[in-house]
C-alpha cells in the first residue's frame, strides 16, 4: 500500500531524464553535445553574468528537499490515519 | 557563506558559486549508495530485515540527491561549457548511478513477491556500489571537459583551492551531510512503523 503511492514519484523522476535525454536529440546542440566548445561561453561578460543558473540551483535543490520532506509528512499523516482506523476496528471487535 | 563571504572564481565567474552545492550533493549521492550497498551485503547474508530498512531509505534519499547532481552540473554546465549536457565519462557514470538507484526502487515498488524483491534489489543495489568509485575516477581514468579533482587524497598538487573556497566547501558538505543523516535517521523510523503497519493490516485481514 505504501509502495503503491511512492510508484507516482519514480514515474515521475524517469519520464523527466528520460524526457530531458530523448529530447536532446531533437535540440541539437542547444542541449546536448558530444563535444562542447571548449572554455566558458557565457561567463565573464559583468559581475551578476549567469546569476540565473546559480538562483536556479539554489532555487531547485531546496524545492526538492521541501517536497521530499512534504511527500514524508503526508505519508505520515496517511499512517496517522490509519491507526485511526485499526484502532477503532479493534474496538469493534471487541465489544 | 556561499553568496557574500566566499570570492568569485575569475574564470568561471558567479556560476562557479554552484560548486558549493554541486559537491556536497556528489558527496551525498556516493555516501548514501555505500549505506545501500552495506545495508544490501548485509541483508543478503544475515536476511535481517532491518538492514535492509536501512538501504532502502537511503536508496530513496540517494535518488534525490542523484537527481539533484544531474541538474544543478546541468546548470552548471551551460555557462561553462555552453551545453546542458555532455557524453563526459563522470556525468555518464553518474546517469547510471541515477538510473540504479531508480531501478532499486522500481524493484521493489512492482514486485507482488516482496521477498524475492528485496533479495533482487540489493543485488542492483551493489551494482550502484562498483559505479560510485568509478564515478569518482572517472575524471582521473579518462581525462574529458569534467574538472579533475581539486580536493582530496587523489586531487592534483596544482590544482589547491583558495583557502576560503576550501572552507566554504567543507562546511556546506558538512551542512549536507548532517541533513543527509537526519533525512535517514527519520526515514528508517518511518519505515519500521510502515513494516508494522503493514503486519497488523495482515493480521486484521486474516482475522476477517
Amino acid at each position: 500500500m505504501h509502495l503503491m503511492k511512492f510508484k507516482i514519484y519514480i514515474f515521475a523522476m524517469v519520464v523527466g531524464v528520460l524526457g530531458f535525454l530523448l529530447g536532446s536529440s531533437y535540440l541539437g546542440e542547444l542541449i546536448y553535445a558530444e563535444s562542447p566548445s571548449s572554455g566558458s561561453t557565457e561567463s565573464n561578460s559583468g559581475p551578476e553574468a549567469n546569476l540565473d543558473y546559480l538562483f536556479a540551483v539554489f532555487f531547485l535543490t531546496w524545492l526538492a528537499f521541501f517536497g521530499y520532506i512534504f511527500f514524508l509528512s503526508r505519508r505520515l499523516k496517511a499512517m496517522g490515519k490509519e491507526i485511526l482506523l485499526l484502532k477503532e476496528f479493534i474496538k469493534t471487535n471487541d465489544s | 557563506m556561499i553568496f557574500i563571504w566566499v570570492p568569485t572564481e575569475l574564470n568561471l565567474g558567479i556560476s562557479q558559486r554552484i560548486f558549493y552545492y554541486h559537491v556536497p550533493l556528489a558527496w551525498i549521492g556516493m555516501i548514501s549508495i555505500f549505506i545501500v550497498g552495506i545495508g544490501s551485503v548485509v541483508h543478503l547474508v544475515t536476511k535481517n530485515d532491518k538492514w535492509d530498512a536501512i538501504a532502502h531509505s537511503s536508496a530513496e534519499i540517494g535518488v534525490i540527491f542523484a537527481t539533484l547532481i544531474l541538474v544543478t552540473g546541468s546548470l552548471w554546465a551551460k555557462p561553462a561549457w555552453g551545453v546542458w549536457w555532455s557524453w563526459d565519462p563522470k556525468l555518464t557514470t553518474t546517469l547510471i548511478l541515477w538510473f540504479i538507484y531508480i531501478a532499486y526502487l522500481m524493484v521493489r515498488s512492482y514486485s507482488a513477491d516482496q521477498i524475492l524483491a528485496r533479495r533482487y534489489a540489493s543485488v542492483i543495489a551493489l551494482l550502484g556500489a562498483i559505479d560510485a568509485p568509478l564515478i569518482y575516477l572517472a575524471s582521473i581514468w579518462w581525462r574529458n571537459l569534467h574538472p579533475r579533482l581539486n580536493v582530496g587524497p587523489l586531487s592534483e598538487s596544482d590544482s589547491s583551492l583558495d583557502s576560503r573556497m576550501l572552507l566554504t566547501l567543507l562546511v556546506a558538505t558538512i551542512s549536507f551531510t548532517i541533513f543527509y543523516s537526519y533525512l535517514l535517521m527519520e526515514r528508517i523510523k518511518m519505515r519500521r512503523i510502515e513494516d508494522d503497519l503493514d503486519e497488523v493490516h495482515k493480521y486484521a485481514s486474516d482475522e476477517i
